[in-house]
């Protein structure tokens, strides 16, 4: 039993070791946004949009996709005066596309996150139905990484109750982390 | 003896965080399962409840924390607008769902519409809840700790890798384990650029 769950505490943490460290990492800056400086680095592009291939928001993103490279979920679709109004987005990168009739055009600006607030984004990617497998994959991924955490916390105090001499000091530990937990959680839920 | 400190460490961050980390897993397993379009959770009530807005209060962000104060709501956040007759409508978010309040002062009373939400709902906002603009005791006490828990979570991360080369870094399940989840992991993020 004692292997099997040190085994089991093992695995979980090696293989949840960078979806773990991402989400804790990811939510200092979300605490902390002030620590870290977040613009997207802004590009844009213009691209000619042959009528045939223009009749719906779907359409023109298609036509995106196929022609010029732009990959990732079809968001906030809706006309617009001139045309068309919608959004591209992955994790780590979005494209504001504003589509003209009048001129064929479509005018693309990518907006590129750095590094801590892509990790951001994909903390916030969840979920099973997105358009788009990188994010369906990233839900998967916090489906495993829950299961992880709430593993790695049973068979952590498993193995902690194990150790005879840690027992005392980690039972003081152990009230005084629940005490304050629940009374806060406790008071939260009946407010 | 650095892995023995380090080992203790890393249990005793653990215990400290027992209950946190099992509601990130709770709030990430909901998050996984959620269906599209969940929305707002129903009104669950409508209260009235007597209320004088305090002299010397002008701005409406003023006037909506005199609110929260008198109905001790543990308001995260709030915003503020006007309805169709001018009263003022503040919308405070708690973990437990909304709260919509329009301030009837003519009448010196407050309209209450209150949209609980369940259980797993209550987890997957206390996991997301910091205290940067929460003047409520009772969100502070819990953010308090969701910070702690943040900084406890790097470290037990960084300190369990340590613990498993210290130990038995030629266990061959475990490097299997951690190649494939950290493969994986690099693998999407290099997709999702």
């Amino acid at each position: 039993m004692y292997h099997w769950l040190r085994n089991t505490h093992l695995f979980f943490g090696s293989f949840c070791f960078l979806s773990v460290l991402m989400y804790s990492v990811s939510s200092i800056e979300m605490a902390h946004g002030s620590w870290f400086h977040g613009e997207p680095v802004v590009t844009s592009y213009r691209f000619s949009i042959s009528p045939e291939n223009a009749g719906s928001v779907r359409a023109v993103a298609r036509e995106l996709m196929d022609r010029h490279g732009l990959h990732g979920e079809l968001r906030q679709g809706n006309p617009s005066l001139e045309g068309y109004q919608f959004n591209i987005v992955r994790p780590g990168t979005g494209f504001v596309i504003r589509y003209n009739r009048a001129t064929g055009t479509a005018e693309v600006e990518k907006r590129e996150w750095g590094f801590m607030r892509m990790l951001v984004r994909i903390h916030e990617t969840s979920a099973l139905y997105n358009n788009h497998w990188v994010s369906n994959m990233w839900g998967a991924f916090t489906g495993i990484a829950s299961v992880g955490l709430i593993t790695l916390a049973l068979t952590g105090i498993y193995l902690w109750f194990r150790i005879h001499k840690e027992r005392k000091i980690g039972a003081v530990l152990l009230i005084l982390s629940l005490g304050y937990s629940l009374t806060a959680m406790v008071l939260l839920r009946l407010a | 003896m650095l892995t023995q400190w380090i080992k203790k460490t890393h249990m005793y961050l653990g215990l400290l965080n027992l209950s946190i980390l099992l509601v990130f897993g709770i709030a990430g397993l909901k998050a996984t399962i959620r269906f599209q379009g969940g929305g707002m959770p129903a009104r669950t009530g409508q209260q009235y409840a007597s209320f004088r807005m305090p002299a010397g209060i002008t701005g409406d962000r003023e006037a909506a924390e005199a609110v929260r104060a008198h109905l001790h709501i543990p308001a995260v956040e709030f915003n503020v607008g006007r309805d169709s007759n001018n009263n003022l409508r503040c919308s405070f978010y708690t973990p437990n769902g909304p709260y919509y309040v329009t301030a009837l002062e003519k009448e010196n009373r407050l309209e209450i519409a209150v949209h609980r939400s369940g259980m797993l709902s209550f987890f997957d906002n206390i996991h997301a809840m910091s205290s940067r603009s929460a003047r409520d005791w009772r969100v502070r006490l819990w953010a308090a700790y969701n910070e702690f828990s943040i900084w406890s979570l790097t470290a037990m991360s960084l300190s369990g890798v340590y613990l498993w080369l210290a130990s038995r870094p030629r266990f061959r399940w475990a490097q299997i384990f951690f190649v494939t989840g950290s493969a994986s992991f690099l693998t999407l993020y290099y997709f999702s650029r």
